[in-house]
């Protein structure tokens, strides 16, 4: 058994408003080991956005631990460069800075990172290529379309080689056609980095598609309600859609899903 | 909790205050500055409290309906100045620097014209502050018109609206929150004119009080007074403020 | 599939350079019809009046008093341009460092918000009669007076900009672990500085007219003060000339920043 990646323990987060307090994230356990591909599905609303960002301290928690290659990052203030660098985020929406070109929006880690080696803009060179960049590397982001831009968002994340990614229902805005593809090409990059991976989504047959294990959270408050294991051969390809045993667990994972959202537990 | 931080927006300013009241107190209190220079705020705000209701109220009257009668014609001949001018793209570019002239002239060496021609009238003044503030609301309330976005015009135009009820279904809600800002802007320039016009035209209105006040070393009652403009002008702007977040509802 | 990308991309830049160079040429042309437009009007009405010419000025000789008594105005416009220069500078500085400390530190900014609100609506003229009593005349009132009156819509424009920048971007840069300078200078100035700029163009407006209603009331040199001497030698030719020379300069420090705006801001949003 791989080693224990990324674990969190009894993790909440409560938002406070004016009227109320809002339990975004209740008591969640997670475990995920080194090189796994992991989704996280839900309703709007579940928490599954909050505990991302709880992993790569962009929140705090209120309450719980969480762990990241064994080490305990929730009692530091900030949590030191080395362990933020083996994480890279990636947005919902492109989150593109429009004052950069492509080439310096995807390079932005090295800014902050203050990495400045020639290996690493030859690094940016090979992803700009992979993603079939190239071209545009010298163009601002109000110069190209939404599809192509969220490509940019996912190989900015890779660029300091993270071993982590963590992913925020990064294709959900764009169109089928694209989402599948993207969703193939993501497989590719896991498979040649055997990076860790997060997945949020709240499409069941892409999260099925994708991941080894799959988290089912629910509203109200957001928490993990299941925990499912796919035994689907790998290399994934777009046929699998179509076969029996994917079709049970997508069922399977909606029921859960709708299950969920009857209930109203405190 | 938010309910916390609430209670703290309000009191932090206010603690503010009263850590430079009381440094202000015991600067005058230590160093034995004259009084003409830098009276103590206590003696200011006694001072103001006596002489207000004799001395004062006169020119206060006299100054809030300068502004405010200013202020008032100048809303809606600012907006339609603005929504007139924005139905070409050429007039629009043409008339912005004209706008820009006439904040920027001193209207203050108007006046002496103006009262040559009118005389020492409070209509003198509030020509001022509309020559002030029109410009401002007209420039702002003009921003907001003219940028729609193309996709909302294509809607309307696809609907068969005309110019009228584009304008007034379209654009001019859309430009509330830039109509506001002129407001807002506007609002300022009337009481500066209002200021300005009284130090030119020394006779009634509050800034001319401040002038002979100043002049004669009663440094006391020029602040004072200054207070009372200060309050004449965060009122107003609080109220357009207040007015705004009601009918601007969907800026958060 | 590519070559048909590029094509539109191509067919796009073009429409969107052609669109440019008839906008950049209106902007210029506009305005000048304008201002001729006005003088013209100008002209005519005060032949039509019939105005004595103590009372109000032909464009025409007022223009014409600009260009013969040059000499005149020269050290006075200098004068005036350099006050509101080294106040206006000053208070952008002073509005954009506020605005930026306001943005970043919270209790700073609830503390300071009222009080710059206020500093906004404060007519700063009312105090100049005052300074000048405990500073004498001199060009010090002059432009800490303007510096006064203007700095604080700077920072009022500024720090709305400043805490408007859009969430995520700044969860991008907190996930990248960057330092608050990093995140301010790298993140939150670029995403507000349009604030920035607005801010700038008003605070150009209120630092002429602060200046030259300081310079009316108070001062020796100056386009102001020359107003005021031009009255009293009833030149009224030349008492317009100093206010067209005035709403000059007015105009081209706001068309300075519209200008640096241009320069700067490359990107759309």
């Amino acid at each position: 058994m791989k080693a224990s990646k990324i674990r969190t323990e009894n993790l909440n987060k409560v938002f406070h408003t004016r009227h109320q307090d809002i339990y975004a994230v209740k008591d969640a356990n997670i475990d995920i080991r080194e090189g796994e591909f992991v989704s996280l599905i839900g309703p709007s609303g579940c928490g599954k956005s909050t505990i991302i960002r709880m992993i790569d301290d962009i929140i705090k928690p209120t309450s719980g631990s969480i762990y990241i290659d064994g080490k305990e990052i929730t009692s530091y203030k900030r949590i030191p460069k080395e362990i933020n660098q083996k994480m890279g985020f990636i947005f919902q929406l492109p989150n593109l800075f429009p004052w950069l070109t492509v080439r310096e929006n995807v390079g932005i880690a090295c800014r902050i990172y203050k990495i400045r080696d020639e290996g690493t803009q030859r690094y940016i060179d090979e992803l700009l290529e992979m993603a079939g960049l190239t071209e545009y590397q010298n163009a601002y982001p109000a110069e190209i379309s939404g599809g192509v831009m969220q490509r940019i968002g996912v190989i900015r994340a890779m660029v300091h080689k993270p071993e982590i990614l963590l992913m925020d229902e990064p294709f959900g805005a764009l169109d089928a056609m694209t989402r599948e593809k993207l969703d193939m090409e993501i497989l590719d990059i896991w498979k040649k980095l055997g990076t860790t991976v997060i997945f949020i989504t709240h499409n069941v047959e892409e999260a099925v598609l994708l991941s080894d294990r799959v988290y089912v959270m629910g509203t109200n408050p957001g928490r993990i309600t299941r925990e499912i294991t796919l035994d689907l051969e790998r290399p994934r390809s777009l046929d699998l859609l179509t076969e029996r045993k994917f079709q049970d667990y997508c069922a399977e994972l909606t029921e859960c899903i709708g299950h969920v959202d009857l209930r109203k537990v405190k | 909790m938010k309910g916390n931080k609430k209670w703290l927006n309000i009191v932090s300013p206010v603690i503010l205050l009263i850590v430079i009241l009381v440094c202000w107190e015991l600067y005058v209190a230590v160093s034995g500055i004259d009084a003409r220079i830098l009276p103590a705020p206590h003696v200011i705000l006694s001072k103001l409290g006596e002489r207000f209701m004799r001395d004062l109220s006169g020119d206060f009257l006299y100054t809030i309906q300068v502004i405010l009668i200013g202020y008032c014609i100048s809303i809606p001949s600012g907006i339609l100045l603005a929504a007139l001018c924005s139905q070409s793209k050429l007039v629009t570019k043409a008339i912005t620097p004209v706008l820009i002239l006439m904040v920027v002239i001193p209207m203050l060496t108007l006046v002496p014209i103006l009262q040559l021609w009118y005389g020492y009238v409070m209509k003198v003044r509030i020509i001022v502050v509309i020559c002030q503030a029109v410009p401002i609301i007209c420039l702002n309330t003009l921003r907001g018109f003219t940028k729609v976005e193309t996709a909302k015009r294509e809607l309307f135009r696809s609907m068969g609206a005309g110019r009228f009820k584009t304008f007034v279904k379209l654009i001019f809600p859309n430009a509330l929150p830039q109509v506001f800002v002129g407001l807002k802007l506007g609002c300022i320039f009337s009481t500066i004119a209002a200021m300005s016009a009284d130090l030119a035209a020394s006779n009634e209105g509050l800034g001319s009080r401040i002038s002979v006040y100043s002049g004669m070393l009663m440094t006391d009652m020029a602040y004072g007074t200054i207070i009372v403009v200060a309050l004449i002008g965060i009122v107003l702007f609080m109220i357009v403020a207040y007015i705004e977040k009601k009918v601007v509802i969907w800026i958060k | 599939m590519s070559r048909m990308l590029d094509e539109t991309k191509e067919k796009r830049i073009i429409e969107r350079r052609r669109k440019n160079r008839i906008s950049k040429i209106s902007s210029v042309a506009m305005p000048i019809l304008g201002i001729v437009m006005l003088f013209l009007i100008w002209e005519l009405w005060v032949i039509l009046g019939d105005f004595p010419t103590w009372q109000i000025s032909r464009p025409s000789l007022i223009i014409r008093s600009m260009l013969e008594d040059f000499e005149l105005y020269w050290p006075n416009i200098v004068r005036t341009f350099t006050s509101i220069l080294k106040g206006w500078v000053a208070a952008c500085l002073i509005g954009v460092v506020m605005g930026a400390l306001m943005a970043n530190y919270a209790l700073l900014g609830t503390t300071l918000t009222p009080y710059i609100n206020l500093l906004c609506t404060l007519p700063v003229i009312t105090l100049v009669p005052m300074m000048y009593v405990f500073m004498g005349i001199g060009r010090d009132v002059i432009i800490i007076a303007i510096i006064l009156q203007s700095f604080a819509i700077v920072t009022m424009n500024s720090s709305t900009g400043f805490m408007n920048v859009p969430v995520m971007r700044i969860e991008l840069m907190t996930s990248l672990r960057a330092t608050k300078r990093q995140t301010f200078f790298q993140c939150m100035f670029p995403s507000a500085i349009n604030n920035v700029f607005t801010g700038m163009k008003l605070s150009a407006i209120f630092a002429t007219t602060t200046c030259v209603a300081a310079e009316v009331n108070g001062s020796t040199v100056g386009l102001g003060a020359l107003v005021i001497e031009a009255k009293t030698y009833v030149r009224t030719d030349q008492m317009f000339g100093s206010i067209l020379f005035i709403a000059i300069i007015g105009v081209f420090f706001y068309m300075l920043s519209d200008a640096l705006e241009a320069v700067l801001v490359k990107w759309k949003e």
